[in-house]
């Protein structure tokens, strides 16, 4: 090893530390001759790596003068660098010809609904995409969308100006063979009064017979009609035949080869909405080993039995299945998504704590019935959380004559469970709420990743295909996204990154970001390109959890090193620049939750808005935000959670263009057409600030 | 290994016997029938019109109506077999009919398990059916022991599948970041600077230093197409990169973020993926190829003690 710098200067001059590196270059040049289409070889690693270490055992030094404490950073350096010679989690190899052993973000949507799913068809409109078409969609093809004209074209084409990565069609588990019989003519249940109501593609005839199983009893009694058997062959045989074509249009979709272009999931939902009360599920397979039959409200009507179901069927197996469950919507689940409690009300034991993370490791915090983040007034002042709110409390519908809906419970809210999931871990030992978060769209139009503002013409097949209706919907905005930090394109790697929650959600656009936490990250880190390396070395990445002995954290605060780059855009549309970077923790003292919200990077008021009479985003913002923070309110006996909530400048949301579009003066009434009234209605939002919200790192006392 | 696992498993899971019996082959000397009646028939036909959206062709019902057959065939064998006594899957199917079928005396799972079988639930059962024919055709490529693939057949499978293996242009390169926070200006002024020792190329030996400022998207981007540098970078900078002369420090480069000094390192040609690359991929292939010979193998057997008939409905004939 050549004479180490004074250790100071790495770290306090810019200038010694580029010209250091520009002498340096030696041995990190060679690897110029890597053979066309060769994959990064050990020889590159190890050489980052040995940077990585130079780098580090200088500014390690500097950075805590306690022998103990800089003996224990040297050992874990030196234990994660032996491990990483592989990749931060060595595996069975690369397959993609993309493979970063630094990991890339990829964009997704686990969250979409085509005509297999009971309520896209009575949305009607005629909507007749199935996942085959779903996932051309996600790949870039065009899609015509409802309502369809007489000669039976479509009325609108929408195509995704950035494909998608990955994605998975999500149908509704409940009635797939019923809804296939009721369009079988000669079947005995065809000309049932279900099938002869649901073929009026009508919600108002079919919803007493399709949803409202599903959305009233409490406790729930869902039930198969009587018809479902009528026939040969029945409802379950013919759901099996559907199952079947879901996962072989996941199959052909999928892109097997070394280009890795594009992913598929095999997955579904189950639909429990007690009272309303929205507990619905995305259920995720790892592969093409999958059940027999996915596990609807019907057979499972409580979110336990789906968890046995899980289990049964997939994960003791024994043959390679793997799956993992994802909840949504918890904003409109009148508190019951994250209780504390088992079914039968008894509070949780460690093993059922343990048992909930483990199969649900992830929660959907956006998608088009809104943000489930928080709600300002529910235990937060945080105003930020005013964003994407859905207006009502449950799925039942609200309107003229219909008793007041229950307020908003705090519970319903992801930043509040993550605080519950550190109580329950003080009082039993374990967090069943170790949720790291996951955006998507939800749409029932087969159009995954459709999240454009400009473009957004609704999800919900003819009833949400007009602009009025859109507007009258309680708040809803074209959805989000998935972004996962994966070594490359294949399922094995996607399925890893969001088992360990190195993932994060976004509003819909595309900015970059990338979180670590842990102890010992130098005040640097951003002058330097070793920074993901570093953050690997050094500590956890989003979703992890901080594990230290007990006189690290009794000396040292954690350090969230978090970077970003804006949304580049599209050729034909830019990105918006980025505003701010905010911290947001959370913790346990004296036995009561607390929050706060730290800005801590970028520009809160850096005076950039919406030009009111273009629409285009004005003022100056970022491109780039890097900064390493101290917890300056760090206290070791108290166990906590951090995730960065990362903001754009602000821009027009959907109905903020439709409404410009068309000629909407507030100011004027007589600019306002009929139906549009809700373009000046004080509740709609017209500005949006989008974000992307990081999985939480947390800390526990040990 | 993998499949030797499998064997395992299913030797611990009560296979023994039945792998077992399996080997000692079918006892039975007489023929029997298997009929696919004309009601069958027309349950194809209708099942083809919906997932179609038209009448189904004869041949094309033929086709379903072998496919019936042979999962018959399959699950006759897997009850002469006692498949169907120990099997997770059926036992659950059946306890959860028989609580369909409100069946309320409180009864303990095996009783419950052994009524539904007395009352021939599991017979039409099409889960049961899927279950049990699967569970046979996993006999049969594990109770003919390991897969072996010959090198040659690897070889001449490549030799065939040459389009397959083929890759568009794709450029792998490395960069070096320089944020343009604050004063652009400057922030080139430093770029060039940097551009400048990168081009006079190494002078120390040692551990080298990279100059530069944190990218999230990492400072190596290997093998990435034109259109997915721009979907990354930004189209000016992807265009930059395609036009670079490999091997040689380029920059500054903007990109939505900032500026940037190019390394294109790897320009890959349009080409054929070597043999060692995808050689798993095509033994993956092989290995089902094989696996799916020894199942049609057994099922050959399996007809040969059967007098198959396909009755056709009256319209059809």
């Amino acid at each position: 090893m050549r004479p180490l710098l004074d250790p100071s200067s790495v770290i306090r001059s810019t200038q010694l530390w580029t010209a250091s590196a520009i002498l340096g270059l030696a041995s990190w040049m060679p690897s110029v001759g890597t053979r066309a289409g060769e994959l990064p070889t050990d020889g590159d690693r190890e050489r980052w790596l040995s940077q990585a270490e130079s780098f580090l055992t200088q500014a390690l030094a500097d950075l805590d003068r306690t022998p103990r404490i800089r003996r224990y950073a040297n050992e874990l350096l030196h234990e994660r660098r032996a491990g990483m010679v592989g990749g931060p989690a060595d595996k069975s190899g690369p397959r993609c010809e993309d493979f970063r052993w630094l990991r890339q973000p990829l964009y997704g949507d686990l969250h979409v609904h085509t005509n297999l799913s009971m309520d896209s068809i009575y949305f009607g409109g005629g909507v007749d995409m199935g996942p085959t078409e779903a996932y051309r969609f996600a790949r870039g093809e065009p899609l015509g969308l409802p309502p369809f004209d007489a000669a039976g074209h479509p009325t609108t084409v929408a195509q995704l100006e950035r494909p998608l990565d990955f994605a998975a069609v999500t149908d509704h588990a409940e009635f797939f063979g019923e809804v296939r019989i009721c369009f079988t003519p000669g079947h005995p249940a065809y000309d049932s009064l279900e099938c002869g109501a649901l073929r009026q593609q009508n919600p108002m005839a079919a919803g007493p017979f399709w949803f409202a199983p599903l959305l009233v009893p409490d406790p729930p009694g869902p039930s198969r009609f009587p018809s479902c058997d009528a026939g040969d062959p029945g409802c379950l045989d013919v759901a099996s035949s559907v199952w079947q074509e879901v996962q072989l249009a996941a199959e052909d979709a999928y892109d097997r080869s070394p280009a890795c272009s594009f992913t598929t999931f095999i997955g579904y939902e189950w639909s429990g909405t007690p009272a309303g009360a929205n507990l619905h599920r995305n259920v995720l397979f790892a592969n093409d080993v999958v059940p027999e039959l996915p596990v609807s409200y019907l057979d499972a009507p409580h979110a336990e039995e789906l968890w046995d179901a899980i289990e049964a069927d997939c994960l003791d197996a024994g043959n390679g299945c793997a799956a993992l469950a994802i909840p949504h919507n918890s904003n409109v689940s009148l508190g019951r998504m994250f209780l504390p409690e088992n079914g039968d009300g008894s509070l949780l034991e460690t093993a059922d704590a343990e048992r909930r993370a483990k199969l649900e490791p992830l929660v959907e915090i956006i998608q088009h019935k809104g943000a489930s983040e928080c709600r300002p007034g529910l235990d937060t002042v945080d105003e930020l959380c005013d964003f994407n709110l859905w207006r009502n409390p449950s799925l039942l519908p609200q309107g003229p004559g219909s008793p007041p809906p229950p307020p908003f419970a705090p519970a319903s809210f992801v930043r509040n469970a993550l605080k519950i999931g550190l109580l329950e871990e003080e009082r039993q030992g374990a967090n069943p709420f170790v949720l790291g978060f996951v955006g998507g769209t939800d749409t029932h139009n087969s159009t995954p990743g459709f999240v454009s503002e400009r473009d957004h013409s609704g999800h919900l097949a003819a009833i949400d295909a007009a602009l009025p209706a859109r507007l009258a919907a309680p708040n809803a905005n074209p959805g989000g996204l998935t972004v996962v930090w994966s070594e490359e394109n294949a399922r094995e790697a996607i399925f890893a990154a969001l088992e360990r929650r190195e993932v994060y959600a976004t509003s819909g656009t595309r900015p970059v970001v990338r979180m670590f936490g842990g102890f010992f990250y130098p005040g640097s880190l951003c002058d330097t390109p070793l920074f993901e390396l570093v953050g690997y070395l050094l500590g956890e990445s989003m979703g992890g959890r901080l594990d230290v002995p007990h006189f690290v954290a009794a000396r040292r605060a954690p350090r969230i090193a978090v970077a970003a780059l804006r949304d580049p855009g599209s050729p034909t549309r830019q990105g918006v620049p980025l505003q701010r970077i905010q911290i947001v923790k959370g913790w346990v003292e004296d036995g009561t939750a607390h929050e706060a919200v730290y800005d801590v990077a970028g520009e809160p008021d850096n005076g950039a808005g919406v030009d009111p009479r273009t629409g285009e985003p004005i003022g100056p913002g970022f491109d780039t935000l890097c900064t390493v923070w101290t917890d300056p309110d760090f206290d070791p006996l108290q166990p906590a959670f951090y995730y960065a909530r990362v903001l754009e400048n602000p821009s027009s949301s959907w109905s903020g263009y439709r409404c410009r579009a068309a000629g909407v003066d507030c100011s004027v009434p007589a600019s306002i057409p009929p139906g549009l009234e809700p373009c000046c209605a004080p509740e709609t939002e017209l500005v949006v600030q989008e974000r992307a919200w990081t999985s939480p790192i947390w800390y526990s006392p040990r | 290994m993998r499949r030797l696992d499998l064997l395992w498993r299913f030797l611990a899971l009560g296979g023994g016997f039945v792998l077992v019996q399996w080997l000692a082959g079918t006892p039975t000397a007489s023929v029997a029938p298997l009929v696919v009646t004309p009601t069958e028939i027309e349950a194809l036909a209708a099942r083809f019109q919906k997932r179609y959206g038209r009448q189904p062709s004869r041949s094309e019902i033929q086709q379903a109506a072998d496919a019936l057959v042979r999962e018959t065939l399959l699950v006759r064998e897997a009850r002469r077999l006692g498949m169907h006594h120990g099997d997770l899957v059926v036992r659950r199917r059946l306890l959860e009919k028989m609580s369909l079928l409100a069946l309320e005396s409180p009864i303990d799972a095996e009783e419950s398990f052994r009524e539904a079988l007395d009352l021939g639930l599991d017979r039409d059962d099409p889960i049961i059916r899927r279950r049990l024919a699967r569970q046979v055709e996993r006999l049969a490529v594990i109770a003919d022991g390991p897969i072996r693939v010959e090198p040659e057949a690897v070889h001449s499978f490549y030799d065939r599948h040459q389009d397959h293996f083929s890759i568009p242009k794709r450029y792998g390169f490395r960069h070096v970041f320089v944020r343009a926070a604050g004063d652009p200006a400057a922030a080139h002024d430093r770029a060039a600077r940097l551009l400048k020792g990168l081009r006079a190329g190494p002078a120390v030996a040692g551990v080298a230093e990279l100059p530069g400022d944190a990218f999230p998207l990492g400072s190596e981007i290997p093998s990435r197409e034109a259109a997915e540098i721009a979907a990354e970078f930004g189209p000016s900078f992807s265009d930059a990169v395609s036009a670079a002369v490999p091997g040689q420090w380029i920059g500054p480069i903007a990109s939505a973020f900032g500026w940037h000094l190019v390394l294109v390192e790897a320009v890959e040609a349009p080409r054929v993926r070597p043999l060692e690359e995808v050689r798993t991929e095509i033994l993956q292939t092989l290995r089902a190829e094989a696996e799916q010979q020894r199942i049609e193998r057994a099922l050959a057997g399996l007809r040969a003690s059967y007098r198959i008939e396909i009755l056709w409905p009256e319209s059809w004939s």
